[in-house]
């Protein structure tokens, strides 16, 4: 697993999709895409409704300058967990 | 699709949509609707109730949104940010305050803007994807504010943020590093207790004086990354670099919490490596390098121990040949490399950047030395070697790195060998100033011009490029 940490620059949320696109690094410049997204049809609706808080949170670290530390698969950019870190 | 950019200034729930109205002057305001409907899939509404709260998010932030709608003015996405610059951190009276960004220039000046006044900072240390404070002035209003870097030609964009009075953070990033798994890592820490030479544990003075703490751990950094040395500034390098600080004036001295000791019949305090990585995990970090910085009556001479990377089978390297033998530029340190930094060092010193040519080379796979002494070791040195007798011939050629030869330095420039040395060093890259590993102070020019020799130079930026690469 990897975990890329940093700021929040830039999220997009997207209802039809049920999902987010989240832009994480030290400058606007310098970030690395992420997705917060469905991982199948037949999904829980309590992944799904874990999967949305993640997405509040990422919102309020953004608004709050806080870094985030996103894991996710070397080769998958879906977020499969986030930590708010203490720095 | 159409598209609308600006602040909220308004949000209403009516019925079974939530409404927004989004001000982008000097268009006219316009209202867009999230509709929560009954047909809705239950992923579909699960995600537009995120999509509201983040509408509420950006008016009480303050941040702009870029809401995409239909031709009923419902929208369909929600962009929040894209800022052309990025605040790190809370902004607190008296802590550190960075903010990123691209292609900064030199002359920037930090703008506060708030209701009742504007403050411009000059920042301490400017690169063009950073700007450091040693210390937000408390003279900038707390609560809302907004931020923008601004230089003779050009002006960032506004980002609103909440200033507060403390206290500071523990630990707090002052630039994220690259967006990857374990980005270079340089930590500073605010040493809580000093190993004395009797076994005991003392609280180290450093823990009272944060403001000093703040000035010298940027002192480190602008030393690393603005003098005529540029290892990390090369191919704008230090972009990749992470930055963290940690002053904890919760811990005890103790034997889990001191990071220095004091050497017996000497006047040097050296970092305690074998503590450090317990240390940093404490608050969630990891580092390639830790800068100890401490304040000492007695014992106030900075030293480094290099870094033990693991072995290539465990977490992999970069395979390089010295005079023919194979080694290992690693990936990953098993113990980060560690010096210890006195607080009192000055704003404008080589001293971090020495001390980190000890601290980044390795245990094992090669070792910078120091150049001021005649002292043998029975390790692998990359730049230095020694004759039989100090009356040899120094060789031409100084070693052989990756197939390459890198001559020696024959007359020690801007100092000379002392006629009883046995120690001899690589070509220096600018021979009118001494080696940034030798007594750099002792050069006819500033000391601040010093910088490594051809052969520490190129090793060093394979070494860096293959964790950089990691």
């Amino acid at each position: 697993m990897t975990e890329t940490t940093g700021l929040v620059q830039r999220l997009t949320v997207i209802p039809s999709d049920s999902m987010a696109c989240v832009w994480i690094g030290p400058t606007p410049a310098i970030a690395e895409l992420l997705l917060v997204a469905p991982g199948g049809e037949n999904e829980a609706m309590s992944v799904d409704a874990l999967r949305n808080t993640m997405i509040s949170a990422l919102v309020a670290a953004q608004v709050s300058r806080h870094e985030v530390v996103a894991v996710h698969a070397d080769d998958d950019a879906r977020i499969t967990s986030l930590r708010l870190s203490p720095t | 699709m159409a598209t609308s950019t600006g602040t909220v200034q308004l949000i209403s729930w009516i019925g079974d949509t939530v409404v927004a109205t989004i001000a982008a002057p000097p268009l006219a305001d316009r209202a867009v609707f999230i509709a929560f409907r009954s047909v809705d899939r239950e992923p579909t509404l699960h995600c537009k109730a995120v999509m509201a709260n983040l509408l509420v998010s950006a008016f009480i932030s303050g941040y702009p949104i870029e809401a995409r709608y239909n031709s009923n003015w419902e929208i369909e996405q929600v962009t929040v940010g894209a800022f052309d610059i990025s605040p790190v951190g809370p902004a607190i009276h008296g802590d550190f305050y960075s903010i990123g960004g691209v292609d900064i220039p030199p002359d920037v000046e930090i703008v506060f803007d708030s209701d009742t006044m504007t403050v411009a900072v000059d920042p301490d240390m400017v690169r063009p994807h950073c700007v450091f404070l040693t210390a937000l002035p408390s003279e900038i209003p707390l609560g809302r504010n907004v931020v923008s870097l601004r230089s003779a030609n050009w002006t960032s964009n506004p980002v609103p943020i909440d200033v507060n009075a403390g206290p500071p953070q523990t630990a707090r990033t002052l630039y994220s590093g690259w967006p990857k798994h374990r980005p270079y890592t340089i930590a500073l820490a605010a040493n809580p207790g000093i190993e004395t030479i009797e076994g005991d544990f003392v609280i180290d003075p450093v823990m009272a004086d944060r403001a000093r703490y703040h000035r010298a751990s940027v002192s480190c950094v602008r030393s690393l990354l603005t003098m005529a040395e540029d290892l990390l500034r090369q191919n704008d390098w230090d972009r990749q670099i992470r930055f963290i600080s940690i002053f904890d004036a919760t811990l005890s001295a103790n034997e889990d919490n001191a990071l220095a000791q004091e050497v017996a019949d000497s006047t040097i305090m050296a970092p305690r490596n074998h503590r450090l990585e317990a240390f940093l995990a404490r608050y969630d970090a990891q580092a390639d390098i830790v800068f100890v910085v401490f304040r000492s009556d007695t014992h106030n001479r900075e030293s480094a121990t290099a870094t033990t990377d693991y072995a290539t089978s465990t977490t992999g390297g970069t395979a390089f040949t010295y005079d023919g033998v194979e080694h290992v530029h690693g990936y990953y340190p098993r113990t980060p490399g560690s010096a210890t930094m006195s607080v009192t060092i000055g704003n404008r010193t080589m001293t971090p950047f020495h001390e980190f040519g000890h601290a980044a080379s390795d245990y094992n796979n090669g070792r910078v030395r120091d150049l001021y002494d005649d002292n043998t070791t029975s390790s692998f040195a990359i730049n230095k070697k020694w004759r039989a007798q100090s009356s040899d011939p120094i060789p031409a050629i100084f070693a052989t790195y990756n197939g390459v030869d890198f001559p020696s330095d024959p007359t020690r420039d801007g100092l000379g060998y002392p006629p009883d040395w046995v120690s001899y060093h690589p070509e220096l890259i600018t021979p009118e100033n001494p080696n940034l590993m030798d007594n750099y102070r002792g050069g006819q020019n500033s000391s601040l011009l010093s910088r490594l020799d051809r052969l520490t130079y190129a090793w060093f930026t394979d070494r860096l490029r293959a964790k950089f690469n990691r």
